[in-house]
């Protein structure tokens, strides 16, 4: 995908995301009729989204493109989904297809690129124009907007529409990596990738990413730290070092207070040595940054000291 | 560090996808002698959250460059300086140290931080907020700064062609696109809209406020003064020893 494209989606996408959802944080000094005709006015953008989905891959493709100030005829060149793919393929890839398409996608789609939602907004108007998401308004209205409701419904739709189609700005920087299920396969790929090299294929990419694949709650909570904190969490030997460790131990919840736990104690390691210094990644030492973190006996060590 | 007489004061230089550090430690011989014999070298750290990138390269020379593709990052990166065990060392002497490690052998494993310095943040406030493009539709000598509010917001800066090259080292244009940019402050970060906490309105906020200058909230808010608070302007040095005539 070309700069210019992606620049100038990037100026409208952020404008188009905060004038269709309602986030009420941002309107708490609007009261009475200036509250309501906010709220009119976005409920209007919304049926106007949900009409789009429901008229199928061209109406809805006409719609994004519109929001974006794309012309119907600029190329998008995103890279490729070689089939359609089932509503409940795309809300819930399973491991199979998220490892297929992350090996697909991971000489195509640069780190930077991958952290942009509107890079991935791109790539999905582009498959839904080709009809890759749905062939029909209601295999669309099931892929895209269909999902966990929380009060009105247009609302959830519309976000999560967003969500899926590559994040959504109330939920900041993590939304890329953990709502857009497209997107989501392309990281879990990369850091399980990231796994296997830094523990010499001790730990192979398939379980790796079959690790990252059922952690649930447990993978937004690792891309939330790695992304708002400078922590040692970042480097790729302490976050192969809690997956390893998590693939040991089948049992364990790889929950939100577990990585919460292990990214504490890396980030006490994290002060004193390098965890991504050459000595430090080769399978041997893997294992020793796992056995510092958690201990022998599978707890988390409170000290973590060398 | 435990060298308790020992200073380290690492000058880092930082451009675009490249940072320059000049370590400088003094006051610990102990730790010299573990460079010139190859157990410890200097290091540098970078780490860019948003593409989950960590990277740490050694150098035996106290003249370290650490470049990286743009490709690899985006939003802030961080680089961190420091001197680091390439080997297990068991025989540090502990004349140096503070007096809690007098007693007792030293072990210091591979990989250990000797020394470390703060963390910096490579993309300066001004570089995280503006974004400079080329227009050739602009007329020559103009810029314009719009506004660009996704999840991180920035200001778009677009200049005719003739001047578009100079943005990369011209602060004078680089001052007025920031000029420029903080003239939109007090839309983009108003209270109550969706940028108001932002980290960058957060460190814009701690800026002017530990410069004394008024917010983009406040009835006096003077972009010009907001800008120049943030990178002020530097004088050009004067030619010494020219023809004056």
């Amino acid at each position: 995908m070309d700069r210019n494209t992606l620049n100038q989606a990037e100026k409208r996408f952020g404008g188009w995301q905060q004038r269709i959802v309602f986030e009420k944080k941002y309107h708490k000094k609007t009261k009475g009729p200036d509250l309501r005709k906010i709220k009119g006015g976005i409920r209007e953008r919304q049926k106007e989204l949900r009409k789009a989905v429901s008229e199928g891959p061209d109406s809805l493709g006409a719609y994004l493109r519109n929001q974006l100030g794309l012309a119907k005829s600029h190329p998008l060149n995103a890279p490729t989904l070689d089939r359609q793919l089932t509503p409940q393929e795309f809300v819930n890839p399973p491991v199979e297809l998220e490892m297929e398409l992350g090996a697909a996608w991971r000489q195509k789609i640069t780190p930077r690129d991958a952290a942009m939602p509107h890079f991935w907004l791109l790539c999905h108007i582009n498959w839904i124009e080709q009809g890759k998401l749905g062939d029909s308004g209601n295999l669309l209205n099931e892929a895209l907007l269909s999902g966990p409701r929380r009060g009105n419904a247009l609302e959830s739709e519309t976000r999560n529409f967003l969500r899926r189609t590559g994040g959504i700005f109330v939920r900041g920087n993590t939304s890329v990596l953990s709502d857009c299920t497209l997107s989501r396969a392309w990281w879990r790929h990369r850091l399980a990738t990231d796994v296997a090299r830094v523990t010499e294929e001790e730990m192979p990419q398939t379980p790796a990413h079959e690790v990252l694949h059922r952690s649930g709650p447990g993978w937004e909570t690792l891309v939330m730290l790695s992304l708002k904190r400078i922590t040692a969490i970042s480097q790729p030997a302490a976050r192969a070092a809690i997956i390893v460790y998590l693939a040991r131990h089948p049992n364990l919840k790889f929950d939100k207070i577990a990585v919460k736990n292990a990214a504490s104690a890396l980030a006490r390691l994290g002060l004193r040595r390098a965890l991504d210094y050459p000595s430090c990644v080769s399978g041997t030492d893997a294992h020793r940054v796992q056995t510092l973190v958690f201990g022998k006996n599978g707890g988390l060590n409170s000290g973590s000291r060398l | 560090m435990d060298w308790s007489e020992a200073i380290y004061s690492p000058s880092v230089r930082v451009g675009n996808y490249r940072t320059e550090v000049k370590h400088s430690l003094r006051g610990a011989k102990t730790l010299v002698h573990l460079i010139e014999k190859g157990a410890a070298a200097w290091a540098i750290e970078v780490r860019c959250p948003r593409t989950l990138m960590a990277r740490t390269e050694l150098s035996r020379v106290s003249e370290q460059v650490l470049e990286w593709d743009k490709s690899e990052t985006i939003g802030n990166v961080f680089v961190l300086p420091g001197l680091m065990a390439t080997e297990g060392i068991d025989d540090i002497s502990s004349e140096e140290l503070h007096p809690i490690w007098q007693r007792g052998r030293l072990y210091v494993p591979s990989g250990w931080w000797l020394v470390r310095g703060n963390t910096r943040r490579v993309n300066t406030i001004g570089k995280s907020l503006l974004r400079f493009r080329p227009d050739p539709d602009l007329p020559k000598g103009t810029m314009e700064v719009s506004p660009v509010t996704g999840t991180d917001p920035y200001f778009s800066v677009t200049l005719a062609t003739d001047i578009f090259r100079d943005a990369t080292h011209d602060r004078s244009l680089q001052v007025a696109a920031l000029i420029g940019a903080c003239g939109h402050f007090p839309t983009v970060f108003k209270e109550g809209g969706p940028h108001f906490d932002h980290p960058i309105a957060e460190e814009l906020r701690h800026r002017l406020t530990g410069a004394s200058v008024p917010l983009w909230t406040d009835d006096a808010y003077d972009p010009a003064l907001a800008a120049t608070a943030i990178e002020p302007f530097r004088p050009r040095p004067t030619a010494q020893g020219g023809n004056h005539g």
